[in-house]
């Protein structure tokens, strides 16, 4: 049932992405290209980012303080501020393009400038990420051993910003995530990592993965 | 209130209608209760107007408007109550969930939980 | 097969099908009805998708002439730069998933004792209902020296998307640098009110990088338009409007705007008050009324538009026929409105077939257009219905007047209009 529901929803975001107009793909990122724009990486203002949060409507799909009201959207409460920043910069530049949601938050960060992008991820930051407290205990498959090292099981952002936090998103939002780095639609990741991990994994494995993290 | 700023004060004071010197933008808005005693508009009917947008039965998943159909009744009154009073502020939808009553919300609640959470199917084919 | 477990038997077949996103496969009674829609645009295709789908067991037909159709909505995007094929779809797939008999006809003439169509190869169709949603009917000769032919050649409307569209694209692209265009609007109610600015205003974005010195002038048979404070506002930001370099000027019917003769071989105008102006490229966009066929079979009763019950758009003239889009008679026309009372006629249908009274309807108008590539607006308008009238019941746009400027709800909004644009198409047509 839900393996139709993931080919579904992939033929579905191949003819979305046949159909969307964002012209020339801008350049994948490379760990040289990264260091250098965390480098040039302004220091965000809560304050301002509170501010921005209102005036860009951001609570109508990221929830009030980040956390989603659905399971379309990712949460942002105590994401990693260096993720939620370059989040924003890969929309803007047309990098993260997945499907039409993204021609959503693309319209959004056009007229961000580095600065606001910093004070949003700051604002993000400082939340209590959303914990599920309700969803059946689901132990960690096998197969995650190779996720944790960017991952923490706590479901927490990695070490040294290695990877964003995942805890608390939805099931569906992870496994779309997963599906999007596997598929090469989503090639946000710095030296292709993340597309190549989830090559390896089934979608039973993805499922599962998404589920552990989703309950954290 | 400080954060809704001028538009929520607008949405607060729910009973006004507006003329305007110019009949192309002046703002018009009937409270919808006031119609509470005509026939009733059915879940259908009422979530029918919602498709455009949100897809055939409100099938349509990954666009900037999110699937409505298989939502749990209770999410999504209180999604387009939120939306009714302005509490979750929105660019497009709180001047549409202004338009429905509380009841014809709670019918639309009731056709979208009834219908598969599987999106539209898969365009078959593209174009001419 | 008793009616009983036939009805059943479609029932499942029904639900099992649209679940499995396959063709919707009508099992007809010996006495299954014959709805016949004509015109295969956004409301004669709604109409037939949302009665398929709630009803399996009535044959319905579509007589359309074009094999292809483009949308209206967006296809102002056509004219300065983005390609045709993205707001067209043929029937095929249509016909296949909801089982409808196409047929690439015009109607010639319409014999309500009958119930009966005859078509211009001279075929006759019998209906028991009959849906009309041919599109509007164009007024040529209340700008003298206008002519359909001259239309149809060099000063064009590209009011039905397609063919016209990529011809006003052309002369558009053709202006020599410094040229003038003039986008002529109709006397209200037209085809999508924002439309004739929502294209001067992409024309000017497209002029600023490819013909900065070019100019457009709206040349205005109304006092004022819908989204009127947005545009101004806009214009002035962006094309310098008002001023000696304004890239748009718009002249109102008070200001004598309409126009009232053309020169096609010199290329000018002449407007009510007087003034000739010469332009290289001539949009008029004809007065609509409702389509000739509405008016030549006596639905319109001398008027412009078909008089309906708006309680189910049934015609007030003739029994068993309903009049949806551009030719009924409703304060406004646009897609939207065309989808929702397809959807109406659809249920009331199936509601009559089962001898029952239609239900109430509701129709809401939510219009997303665009100034720019950086600037959306949404208007939101419903109208309920009383004792067969409408009843306006809301109209709000945004941004409002009254809140300040918030650049994430301009950009925003253009987003979201492409979006709609992109799930209409697929509500009409998959």
């Amino acid at each position: 049932m839900l393996k139709i529901l993931c080919v579904l929803v992939t033929l579905w975001s191949t003819y979305l992405m046949a159909e969307s107009r964002t012209g020339q793909t801008p350049p994948l990122w490379t760990s040289e290209s990264w260091a250098e724009a965390i480098k040039a990486m302004p220091k965000g203002d809560v304050q301002r980012g509170e501010h921005l949060d209102a005036k860009a409507y951001c609570a109508t799909c990221h929830g009030d303080k980040g956390v989603a009201p659905s399971r379309n959207t990712p949460s942002l409460a105590g994401q990693d501020p260096l993720y939620i920043y370059k989040a924003l910069m890969d929309f803007k530049s047309g990098l993260w393009h997945i499907d039409n949601k993204s021609l959503g938050m693309h319209a959004l960060t056009l007229p961000m400038n580095k600065q606001d992008m910093a004070d949003l991820a700051a604002f993000y930051g400082v939340q209590v990420r959303p914990h599920q407290t309700n969803a059946a205990a689901v132990s960690a498959p096998p197969v995650m051993a190779a996720c944790t090292t960017c991952h923490p099981a706590s479901g927490d952002a990695g070490p040294a910003h290695s990877g964003p936090a995942l805890g608390g998103q939805s099931v569906y939002y992870l496994v779309r995530q997963l599906n999007a780095f596997k598929h090469h639609r989503r090639n946000t990741d710095v030296g292709g990592l993340m597309g190549s991990m989830a090559q390896m994994l089934s979608d039973k494995q993805q499922e599962a993965i998404a589920k552990f993290y989703a309950q954290q | 209130m400080k954060r809704l700023g001028l538009y929520g004060l607008l949405l607060l004071t729910s009973h006004f209608v507006m003329a305007d010197e110019n009949s192309f933008t002046g703002e018009v808005y009937v409270n919808p209760e006031q119609y509470q005693g005509d026939p009733p508009i059915s879940g259908k009917m009422a979530a029918d107007t919602c498709s455009a947008c949100h897809g055939t039965q409100g099938r349509i998943f990954n666009e900037i408007f999110p699937p409505l159909a298989g939502l749990p009744k209770a999410t999504f009154i209180k999604m387009m109550m939120d939306f009714k009073t302005g509490k979750r502020p929105s660019f497009i939808m709180n001047n549409i969930a202004r338009t429905y009553t509380q009841q014809e919300i709670e019918r639309m609640a009731d056709y979208f939980s009834r219908q598969s959470a599987k999106p539209w199917f898969v365009k078959s084919e593209k174009k001419a | 097969m008793t009616q009983i477990s036939r009805r059943e038997l479609l029932k499942l077949l029904g639900a099992a099908s649209i679940m499995g996103g396959a063709a919707l496969r009508p099992v007809y009674g010996k006495a299954a009805a014959k709805v016949v829609i004509v015109g295969g645009g956004i409301g004669g295709m709604i109409t037939a998708k949302y009665l398929r789908l709630i009803n399996q067991d009535v044959h319905i037909t579509v007589i359309e002439p074009d094999s292809i159709y483009t949308f209206c909505p967006g296809s102002n995007d056509v004219l300065v730069g983005e390609s045709i094929s993205d707001f067209q779809r043929t029937y095929q797939h249509s016909k296949d998933r909801y089982q409808l008999q196409m047929i690439a006809d015009r109607v010639k003439d319409i014999d309500f004792n009958r119930k009966q169509l005859k078509t211009g190869s001279g075929k006759k169709i019998a209906y028991d209902y009959l849906v009309l949603s041919p599109g509007p009917g164009f007024v040529f000769d209340n700008i003298a020296g206008w002519s359909k032919e001259l239309a149809d050649s060099k000063i064009l409307h590209a009011w039905k998307a397609g063919k016209q569209t990529l011809m006003l694209r052309d002369q558009i692209r053709a202006m020599p640098q410094g040229g003038v265009m003039v986008i002529a609007p109709p006397p209200m109610p037209f085809r999508c009110p924002p439309a004739p600015y929502e294209r001067a205003s992409f024309v000017a974005e497209w002029m600023a990088q490819h013909n900065p010195r070019g100019k457009i002038i709206i040349l205005d048979n109304n006092p004022g338009f819908v989204f009127q404070k947005q545009y101004i506002k806009y214009w002035k930001q962006r094309r310098a409007y008002g001023t000696d370099k304004a890239s748009i000027e718009w002249i109102s019917s008070t200001q004598g705007g309409a126009v009232t003769q053309v020169d096609a071989r010199n290329m000018t105008v002449r407007i009510q008050n007087g003034e000739t102006i010469r332009a290289d490229v001539i949009n008029l966009i004809p007065t609509n009324t409702a389509n000739r066929l509405l008016i030549r079979t006596g639905l319109t009763q001398g008027k412009d538009w078909a008089a309906v019950n708006h309680h189910d758009m049934s015609s007030l003239v003739q029994k068993d026929v309903y009049v949806i889009g551009d030719s009924a008679d409703f304060n406004i026309k646009t897609g939207y409105l065309a989808a929702d009372q397809g959807k109406v006629v659809a249920q009331a249908i199936h509601a009559r077939l089962h001898n029952q009274a239609p239900g109430q309807p509701l129709y809401v108008n939510d219009c997303l257009a665009k100034a720019g590539k950086d600037f959306g607006m949404t208007l939101t308008e419903t109208y309920r219905e009383r004792e067969g009238k409408l009843q306006l019941a809301q109209s709000i746009q945004r941004p409002l007047s009254s809140e300040p400027e918030n650049t994430f709800m301009r950009h925003f909004l253009v987003a979201a209009a492409d979006n709609w644009q992109r799930s209409f198409r697929r509500d009409v047509f998959d």
